[in-house]
C-alpha cells in the first residue's frame, strides 16, 4: 500500500512535459508483413519437418521441462561428469539394428588421462569392440604441447557387402563376405599452433576375409580378381598427419571446420606384395547461419590409393564410397576403387528445444586413379534428418536418405557431418 | 507463373514504399506507449528456460544473414533490423518496460543512490520466516516473509567472494533504474542468522526444478556457504522487496507474450530498451543476462483486469561477480559478449549502442560514487576501485558508441527572425561539424556543405523561403574531431513546413558508414 501511495505521488509530481507526451499505439511498421511473406520459402523445410515430427515436439518440450535429459546425464555419469557408462544403439543402411555398452572417462587418474571403450553387436552377429587411451599434452617438446593415444579395434563382420570394382559397380551384383580385422594404432601429436597439430601414426593390422551369408562372393566374382582373399595379412603402418581443427564443438559444431591431411605407408609382412600408400584429405566447415542452431556444414573427402609396381591391394582395403563416406543414400560398401571422393551440403536447423532438423545432398563417385578422375559419373543421394541434442552434444541422430537404390534408414549416436 | 511474379514484384515495392517511410510518429520526441490496455489476468506462469524458444530468437537474424550473403538488398530484408519500438527521434518510449529517467531528465547523485526505494532498508532485526531457499548455483539466496507478510529475497555473498554478489546487485540495480529500466527496491543488510525461521511451508528447488518441502538442514546447509561479516557477526545480504503485482514468470527476450497481444506488440528482440540494455550490461560487466534475470508482474487495475509490467529482477552477476579473475579487468567494449546469447543483444545495431551510451553519458562519475557508496563496502580502497572500474568501462562504453555513429543529439529547431537555428548537443566533447540542407531524395541541395564550429546550423532567411509545404527536407550534419581526416557518418534531421506554415523538426535519422 505505501508503496503504491510513494507511486502514486511520484506520478502527480512528475515534469509537466510528462504528462503532456502524446500517448502512442506503438506498432512494428507494415513492411515486416511484407518482408515476411518475401522470406517464406526459406522458412518451408522447418515447417515441413516441425509438422513431420509434430508429436516430437511435444515429446521434446516435455523432455526439456522435466529435466529429464539432465536426469539421465546425472544417471549415466559420475558426480564430476568425468565418467561415463551409457548404450550405444545404431542401425541402418545395411548393418542391420544393433548396440552396446561403452564407457568413458575424460580425467582418468585426476591426471588428465582419456579412456574410452565400447562394445557392439548387431542382430546379424556383426560384431566390433574399440578402447583407447591418451592424454592431451601430455608433454611438451621445443614449447608445443605434445598429444598421444593408443586405440586397439577389433571387428568381425559375418556380411561385408562387395558389389564389385569401380563407379560402375551394378545393385544386383550385390555379394557378402566375412571379414575378421585387428587394428592397433598409437599416436603421437605435437601442438605448435593453436588448433594445429601434426602426428605421427604407428600401427598394426591383423585382417583376413571369407565366405560370407548368401550370396557369398565368390559366388559372383572370380576367386583370382580378389586380391587377398581367405588370406591372413599383417600391416605396420606408418603415418603422418597434418590437421588443423578449429570446430567450436566437435559433436555438434556451428562453426569453425577441420582440415585434415593424412599419409600412410601400409607395409606388408608376410608372403605375397601387398604394400601400397594412401592419401586422405578431409575438409570440414560449419557456417552459423545468425545463430545458435542453424548451420551449413561442408564437407568434402578424398582418398587417393598408391601402389608400388608388383603390388596389389586387398579388395577390401580398397577407398570406399558408401553410407559412411558419407554418401548417405547407398548402402555399406557400396563402390570401391583405388580413388574416391565425395562432397557433402548440410543444412542443420532447430526444430524443437532439444532436437534439431537436417537437410543434406551427398555427391561422390571412386576412380581408379588420377588419371581416370572426371566430374562424369558422379552418385547423388538426398535426404533429411534428425538430431536429438543435450548439453550441446548429439546423442541420436535419424536420417532418411534417397540415392535411386532403395530408401536408406540410418540411426546411430555417431558425430555431426 | 505470371501471377505469382507479379505478386512478388508487388510485395518488393510495397516493402519498399513502407520501408522509406520512417517516420511513423507525431514529431514528439518522447512519447509514452500506449501498452497499458486492461486484460484479464494471464493464467500461464511461464518458467526459466533456457533451451525453451531458442530457435525463435534467431529466426529474423538467420535471414538477414542468408539474404546479405545471396544478395537480396537490405530494403526487403530489412538488413540489421533496427528496433521497433523508437519514436521519430530515436528514442524509446516510456512503457511498461522502460521510463526515460536520466536520458530525459537531470538526475543528482543522491537521486540515482535512491534507486527505486524509498531510502529506508526494511527491518530485519525482528524474526524472518524463510519460504523459499536455494540453490546456491550463483549465490546463495533466500526469500523471507516479514511480520507485516512483506516478501524479499536475500542474496548473500558465498564465502569466497565477500561484497561481490550484494555490492553487485545493489550497484546496478540503481545505476540501471536511472537509466530507466523497472527494477525492485534493493538495501543492503545485516542478518542476523539466529533471526531467520523456516517456514513449514518453505519449498527448495532440485537442480531439475521441482519445488520440494524445504527443511532447516537444507536453510543450514546454505548457510554455511555464505560470508559473515567480522565486524557485525551478521550475514551481509541485498535485500530486494517483492514487486507490485501478481508474478507471472521472467520474460523472454524474444517473441511476445500470446496472452497480452493488445499491449506487447513489439517482438522483444526488436524491443530498443532490451538491445541496449547490452550496453549497459557492458558497462556492468554483466556476465548473465537471459530470462532467468527478469520478471513480469500482473497489476491489476479493476475488477479482474490489469496490466503487465516488466522487471530485470537480479543484477547480482554484474561487475564481473562469476567471471574468471584472469578475464576481469580486460575490458573491450568491441568484444564484450555475456556468458549466453540472447535474442535481443544478438540483434543490437549501433544505433541501441548509441542510445544507450547516451543515456550513460548522462550518468555522472558522481553518480556512480553515489550508487557505489550504497553498496556499503567496508574497505575505501575497494570501493575506490569499484568506482574507478565502473568510471572507466563508462568512457570505454560511450567512446566505443560513439565512434560509430555521430555523437550528435538533443535537436532543437529554433526562431532566429526570418531564419532558422537548429541547436544540438555533442555528447562527446568538442568536435568540428558541417551540414547541409537538401530535399529528401536528394533532388535537390538548398545549402551546401558548410563549414561550424559551433553546436548550430543556421537555415536563413531566404532558405526557409524555400521549404515547400507537405515536403520532407533533410538538414545533414557530420561531425570529426578536430584534426580528423574523416567526417564520422551524418545524422539526418528531417524538417517540414506543415499545415499552419511552421517549420516542425520531424525526426532524425543516424546513418551508418
Amino acid at each position: 500500500m505505501f508503496r503504491r501511495l510513494i507511486i502514486i505521488i511520484c506520478l502527480l509530481v512528475a515534469p509537466a512535459a510528462w504528462a503532456d507526451d502524446p500517448v502512442v499505439t506503438v506498432t512494428p511498421p507494415n513492411s515486416r508483413i511484407y518482408k515476411k511473406i518475401l522470406l517464406f520459402p526459406l522458412e518451408i523445410p522447418k515447417y515441413a519437418l516441425q509438422a513431420a515430427t509434430f508429436p516430437l515436439g511435444i515429446t521434446s518440450r516435455y523432455v526439456e521441462r522435466k529435466h529429464i535429459q539432465q536426469r539421465v546425464a546425472d544417471f549415466l555419469s559420475n558426480d564430476d561428469k568425468t565418467f561415463w557408462v551409457y548404450p550405444i544403439i545404431e542401425g541402418g543402411a545395411g548393418s542391420g539394428f544393433g548396440g552396446g555398452p561403452a564407457l568413458k572417462h575424460i580425467n582418468l587418474f585426476d591426471d588428465g588421462y582419456q579412456l574410452s571403450a565400447n562394445y557392439r553387436i548387431h542382430i546379424n552377429m556383426d560384431q566390433q569392440a574399440g578402447a583407447s587411451i591418451g592424454k592431451p599434452d601430455a608433454f611438451e617438446i621445443f614449447g608445443a604441447p605434445v598429444s598421444w593415444s593408443f586405440s586397439p579395434q577389433w571387428f568381425r563382420f559375418l556380411d561385408q557387402n562387395f558389389y564389385g570394382f569401380g563407379n560402375d559397380s551394378q545393385q544386383g551384383n550385390k555379394s557378402q563376405y566375412l571379414i575378421n580385422q585387428t587394428d592397433i594404432l598409437g599416436e603421437i601429436a605435437a601442438h605448435p599452433l593453436e588448433n594445429f597439430s601434426v602426428g605421427l601414426d604407428l600401427g598394426y593390422s591383423l585382417a583376413t576375409t571369407g565366405e560370407g551369408d548368401s550370396p557369398t562372393i565368390d559366388s559372383i566374382f572370380p576367386v583370382n580378381s580378389l586380391s587377398g582373399f581367405e588370406k591372413w595379412l599383417q600391416y605396420g603402418i606408418f603415418g603422418l598427419k597434418i590437421e588443423h581443427d578449429d570446430r567450436n564443438n566437435k559433436s555438434l559444431p556451428e562453426s569453425g571446420g577441420l582440415r585434415k591431411l593424412t599419409l600412410a605407408r601400409y607395409q606388408h609382412f608376410g608372403q605375397g606384395s601387398f604394400n601400397y600408400n594412401q592419401l586422405n584429405l578431409d575438409l570440414k566447415q560449419f557456417i552459423r547461419l545468425g545463430g545458435p542452431r542453424r548451420v551449413l556444414g561442408l564437407h568434402t573427402g578424398w582418398t587417393f590409393q598408391q601402389i608400388p609396381s608388383g603390388n596389389e591391394i586387398p579388395y577390401y582395403r580398397l577407398a570406399t564410397l558408401d553410407v559412411y563416406s558419407p554418401l548417405r543414400g547407398f548402402k555399406r560398401q557400396r563402390f570401391v576403387d583405388r580413388g574416391m571422393c565425395v562432397f557433402n551440403l548440410e543444412y542443420r536447423m532447430p526444430l524443437w528445444s532439444t532436437v534439431d532438423g537436417v537437410i543434406f545432398g551427398d555427391t561422390g563417385r571412386v576412380f581408379h586413379g588420377v588419371g581416370d578422375f572426371s566430374f562424369k559419373g558422379f552418385k547423388y543421394s538426398a535426404g533429411g534428418g534428425l538430431r536429438m541434442r543435450a548439453m550441446n552434444l548429439m546423442l541420436f541422430r535419424l536420417d532418411v536418405a534417397y540415392g535411386g537404390e532403395g530408401v536408406n534408414f540410418i540411426f546411430g549416436m555417431s558425430r555431426s557431418l | 507463373m505470371k501471377k505469382l511474379f507479379l505478386i512478388i514484384t508487388g510485395m518488393i515495392f510495397l516493402s519498399g514504399c513502407a520501408a522509406s517511410s520512417a517516420l511513423r510518429y507525431p514529431p514528439s520526441r518522447w512519447i509514452k506507449d500506449n501498452d497499458m490496455t486492461p486484460i484479464a489476468e494471464p493464467t500461464e506462469r511461464w518458467r526459466y528456460s533456457y533451451a525453451v524458444g531458442e530457435y525463435e530468437r534467431y529466426q529474423l537474424a538467420m535471414f538477414q544473414k542468408v539474404s546479405s550473403f545471396i544478395g537480396v538488398p537490405k530494403v526487403v530484408t530489412g538488413g540489421n533490423e533496427e528496433a521497433l519500438n523508437v519514436d521519430n527521434f530515436d528514442e524509446a518510449p516510456d512503457s511498461t518496460w522502460f521510463t526515460n529517467r536520466i536520458g530525459r531528465f537531470d538526475m543528482t547523485p543522491a537521486q540515482v543512490a535512491l534507486g527505486s526505494g524509498t531510502g529506508k532498508a526494511p527491518s530485519v532485526k525482528d524474526t524472518l520466516e524463510v519460504v523459499w531457499v536455494g540453490r546456491a548455483e550463483l549465490s546463495p539466496e533466500i526469500i523471507v516473509e516479514d511480520k507485516d507478510g512483506a516478501h524479499y529475497l536475500l542474496i548473500f555473498d558465498d564465502s569466497q567472494h565477500p561484497e561481490s554478489a550484494t555490492s553487485a546487485t545493489i550497484i546496478a540495480n540503481r545505476l540501471l533504474y536511472a537509466a530507466g529500466y523497472n527494477l525492485p527496491e534493493s538495501h543492503i543488510v545485516g542478518v542476523d542468522r539466529s533471526k531467520l525461521v523456516i517456514s513449514p511451508a518453505a519449498v527448495t528447488t532440485t537442480k531439475y526444478g521441482e519445488e520440494v518441502p524445504a527443511t532447516s538442514e537444507d536453510l543450514d546447509r546454505l548457510l554455511c556457504l555464505v560470508a559473515e561479516d567480522p565486524r557485525t557477526e551478521t550475514a551481509r545480504a541485498a535485500m530486494l522487496a517483492e514487486e507490485e503485482g501478481i508474478p507471472l514468470g521472467p520474460f523472454s527476450f524474444s517473441g511476445k507474450r500470446s496472452d497480452d497481444k493488445k499491449n506487447d506488440r513489439i517482438p522483444h528482440e526488436h524491443r530498443r530498451e532490451l538491445r541496449g540494455l547490452a550496453t549497459f550490461c557492458a558497462f556492468l560487466d554483466c556476465t548473465v543476462m537471459d530470462d532467468e534475470q527478469t520478471g513480469d508482474f500482473f497489476v491489476a487495475t479493476g475488477d479482474d483486469v490489469g496490466f503487465i509490467t516488466h522487471y530485470i529482477l537480479r543484477t547480482d552477476s554484474t561487475l564481473g561477480t562469476y567471471r574468471k579473475s584472469e578475464e576481469q579487468g580486460l575490458y573491450d567494449p568491441a568484444k564484450w559478449n555475456p556468458f549466453f546469447p540472447n535474442a535481443a543483444f544478438a540483434n543490437r545495431t549501433s544505433r541501441d549502442a548509441f542510445w544507450a551510451a547516451a543515456i550513460l553519458s548522462r550518468i555522472s562519475n558522481d553518480a556512480i560514487a553515489a550508487a557505489v557508496d550504497e553498496a556499503k563496502y567496508a574497505s575505501k580502497d575497494k570501493r575506490d576501485a569499484v568506482v574507478k572500474m565502473l568510471v572507466d568501462r563508462k568512457d570505454k562504453t560511450i567512446a566505443y558508441a560513439f565512434e560509430k555513429l555521430s555523437p550528435l543529439s538533443n535537436f532543437n529547431l529554433l526562431k532566429d527572425g526570418e531564419s532558422l537555428l537548429l541547436d544540438f548537443d555533442d555528447l562527446s566533447g568538442k568536435n568540428v561539424y558541417r551540414y547541409r540542407l537538401k530535399t529528401e531524395r536528394e533532388r535537390a541541395i538548398l545549402k551546401d556543405w558548410t563549414d561550424t564550429a559551433d553546436t548550430n546550423a543556421s537555415i536563413e532567411s531566404d532558405l526557409v523561403g524555400r521549404i515547400l509545404k507537405k515536403r520532407l527536407y533533410v538538414l545533414e550534419i557530420q561531425s570529426k574531431k578536430p584534426g580528423d581526416e574523416w567526417w564520422l557518418p551524418p545524422v539526418d534531421v528531417f524538417l517540414k513546413r506543415t499545415g499552419d506554415d511552421e517549420i516542425t523538426l520531424m525526426g532524425i535519422a543516424r546513418r551508418y558508414r
